[in-house]
């Protein structure tokens, strides 16, 4: 692996920090910004239009979602069947607005269509049918059943010897469903290695926020129990998210992407507001959220000021704000590791060199943390 | 392949859950896209012998219901036929939401085998008596619903539920009963005559098929000829062969192992109403309420499920 530099003066060149994965990054972080907003002018007009549908979570997602379809997803907009795709699942099927924007924006259908979202006889249905769109893989609307769903393709996959890719986006809340830790502990145990899950980490849910209905934490350990990795990102930061989503595919474990969002984003009546989660808005609202998508040019910002919740020394427990570097390039990364394996260095040392199959992967600024469940030299793996 | 795989049907007395076990075997053989998972109950549904024979194609997802679905799910959009079994009232009872939306709507080739299904469970209890799978299936689009009477046609509706290209749910159960000789070979959505006859005619699926048998054969003895029906595919249900069998006969009724509310009867009946047949019918099943611990003839007894009983019913019906 080439040496990886994160003193990419940003906005300028491209985000490649995986070369020998990537297929077509070309694109800036200040141009996937522009998409992005793009997007979220895409989803609120849809979802005014429609009268109906979720605007929180799409909103808080679109640069995910334009990160995976315009810096990740190794897939050919013209042949949605290519046999060679990654496969990418939407699990929280309600902020299917975001992927039917990005979908028509990376070519998959006409962006005309978008207007017929949840009308009868649309191709956009409410919730997201497998094939009635082209890229649409799955069938999601129940909270809980995506991972189960990326667990089978994964394991079908490995059966026939092919290293077809499956990326699974969750939400936080959804992760209050039993199933989706039955899948968790299936995939860990069967090293489905080609599985990748983001988890869309606002922190609110329709009833308010995660901490006050059914509260989450610690979710990485949670996680990492279940021998996965996982990587904490600030969502909205176009660096981390292709330095996370392609570093996810070398990593010899199943991985978690937990990215920091904030819903509604950057509509400022929205933001954080979980009123917005399945509302509509009406036409002077829409109106509002249309202008300030257009006034704000979404910069890539820099690391650090991302989400808050990616700043470096907000960490939950067990993260040490005054730990220092572990090496050149590593600055601003936190690293926990599994509890088992807690302030041990040597550990953490261990964990990061076997989490990328020998070779120390070095994040962009700004990486909260990496957790790996063996860090304590555990040969279970 | 090792030699402790169990012999090759038909044989005299065997259970429903055997049938599928050495159907699978021949799955395995000739399908290689057939694949099986278990959640911990690979023995007591038999597909252990698949495990054995086939072990890169067994998956094992532990007491984990709906990430069986879930997982059955996602290998069937990658081309694969998975077979996923476990007792009927865990799996498609407690993971019916699952089964809806991530199989059903999308109409993947998941084939669902419920086992322990019934009454026929007997000293487990009501907990474990799964009544009401049938209904819970039956109402699913694009679901297949197969209850087979024993082993030889477990094993024929597996072959031929695998060929299905759509969700299909086969119902069976624990005890071991003879092999029944029917009229006519098995053939998916038709029914089977088991016994001609039209002064009343029993239509039943599954394990109570034998007693409907008996039954007939205790009323020859008084003079009735009374008819056997088997209806194997709850769904979708031999139409033609149901008006025809109310137009022939003087009186109908179902009986089957499972709650009268969403079973045969109530797809028998859908039939009746919709054509606005005149003819005296009656549901025999377990009438909304839950089981209990007992030996299965215990069980029908209570529940008014046993060869007495159904003559009495049937000769009621006839007076009318």
């Amino acid at each position: 692996m080439p040496d990886q530099t994160r003193d990419v003066p940003r906005n300028k060149k491209p985000v490649n920090h995986f070369p020998h994965f990537a297929t077509s990054l070309t694109k800036t972080p200040s141009e996937l910004a522009f998409i992005a907003q793009k997007i979220r002018r895409h989803v609120i007009e849809m979802i005014a239009g429609a009268g109906s549908g979720h605007p929180g979570g799409s909103l808080g997602l679109a640069d995910v979602m334009t990160g995976l379809y315009f810096a990740v997803l190794k897939q050919r907009p013209h042949q949605p069947d290519w046999p060679e795709r990654d496969y990418f699942l939407l699990s929280n099927g309600h902020v299917c607005p975001v992927w039917y924007a990005t979908l028509a924006q990376a070519g998959y259908f006409p962006l005309e269509e978008l207007g017929s979202l949840r009308q009868f006889g649309s191709r956009l249905q409410g919730h997201p049918h497998q094939g009635s769109l082209p890229g649409v893989e799955n069938t999601s609307g129940l909270l809980g059943q995506g991972l189960s769903l990326g667990c089978g393709l994964t394991t079908a996959f490995k059966l026939d010897h092919k290293s077809n890719h499956i990326f699974v986006q969750t939400s936080d809340a959804e992760h209050q469903e039993g199933q989706i830790w039955e899948a968790y502990r299936y995939a860990g145990a069967h090293h489905l290695t080609h599985l990748t899950v983001l988890i869309d980490r606002n922190d609110i849910q329709i009833d308010g926020t995660t901490q006050e209905i059914a509260p989450l934490e610690p979710l990485a350990e949670k996680i990492t129990s279940c021998n996965w990795q996982v990587v904490e990102i600030d969502g909205h930061n176009f660096d981390q998210i292709s330095w996370a989503l392609n570093g996810a595919r070398t990593c010899h474990l199943p991985t978690a992407i937990i990215c920091h969002t904030t819903a509604g984003k950057d509509v400022s009546f929205m933001e954080n507001n979980p009123d917005w989660h399945g509302r509509a808005p009406n036409q002077a609202e829409a109106k509002q959220a249309l202008d300030e998508l257009n006034q704000t040019v979404h910069q890539n910002k820099p690391a650090g000021t991302g989400h808050p919740h990616a700043q470096p020394g907000r960490g939950p427990e067990g993260l040490s704000s005054s730990r220092p570097p572990l090496g050149r390039g590593l600055a601003g990364i936190q690293m926990v590791c599994h509890p088992r394996a807690s302030g041990d260095p040597e550990g953490l040392s261990s964990s990061r060199q076997r989490g990328s199959r020998g070779s120390v992967i070095l994040a962009p600024a700004g990486i909260q943390r990496v957790c790996h469940p063996h860090a304590s030299g555990d040969p279970g793996v | 392949m090792n030699n402790q795989l169990p012999p090759k049907p038909p044989v005299d007395l065997q259970s429903t859950r055997d049938g599928v076990g050495q159907a699978l075997l021949e799955l395995g053989r000739t399908n290689p896209n057939v694949v099986v998972v278990s959640a911990d109950l690979a023995s007591s549904t038999r597909v252990d012998w698949f495990k054995q024979a086939f072990p890169d194609r067994f998956f094992e997802v532990g007491v984990a219901e709906q990430h069986l679905a879930g997982l059955a799910a996602g290998l069937a959009m990658a081309g694969k036929i998975p077979f996923i079994a476990s007792f009927a009232v865990f799996s498609p009872s407690l993971n019916w939401g699952v089964i809806r939306t991530s199989i059903c709507l999308p109409n993947l080739p998941v084939k669902i085998i419920g086992g322990h299904a019934g009454l026929a469970t007997g000293p487990d209890g009501a907990t474990h008596q799964a009544l009401e799978d049938i209904a819970l299936m039956r109402s699913l689009p694009h679901m297949t619903v197969v209850s087979p009477a024993d082993g030889a046609e477990a094993y024929q509706a597996t072959l031929s539920l695998a060929s299905v290209p759509g969700p299909t749910y086969l119902r069976v159960t624990k005890p071991k009963t003879p092999i029944i000789k029917f009229q006519q070979p098995f053939e998916l959505g038709k029914t089977r005559t088991v016994i001609y006859g039209n002064d009343a005619i029993i239509l039943a699926h599954g394990y109570l098929l034998q007693t409907a048998i008996d039954t007939a054969q205790s009323l020859s003895k008084q003079g009735l000829k009374v008819g056997v029906v088997n209806c194997h595919t709850l769904k979708p249900l031999d139409q033609p062969s149901i008006l025809q069998i109310c137009q022939v006969a003087k009186v109908v009724i179902t009986l089957e192992d499972h709650q009268v509310i969403g079973g045969l009867g109530s797809a028998v009946a859908e039939v009746i109403s919709q054509h606005q047949l005149k003819i005296p019918f009656q549901i025999l099943g377990v009438k909304d309420q839950f089981g209990e611990s007992g030996t299965p003839a215990e069980l029908y007894q209570k529940h008014g499920l046993t060869v007495d009983k159904i003559a009495a019913v049937i000769r009621v019906l006839l007076l009318k």
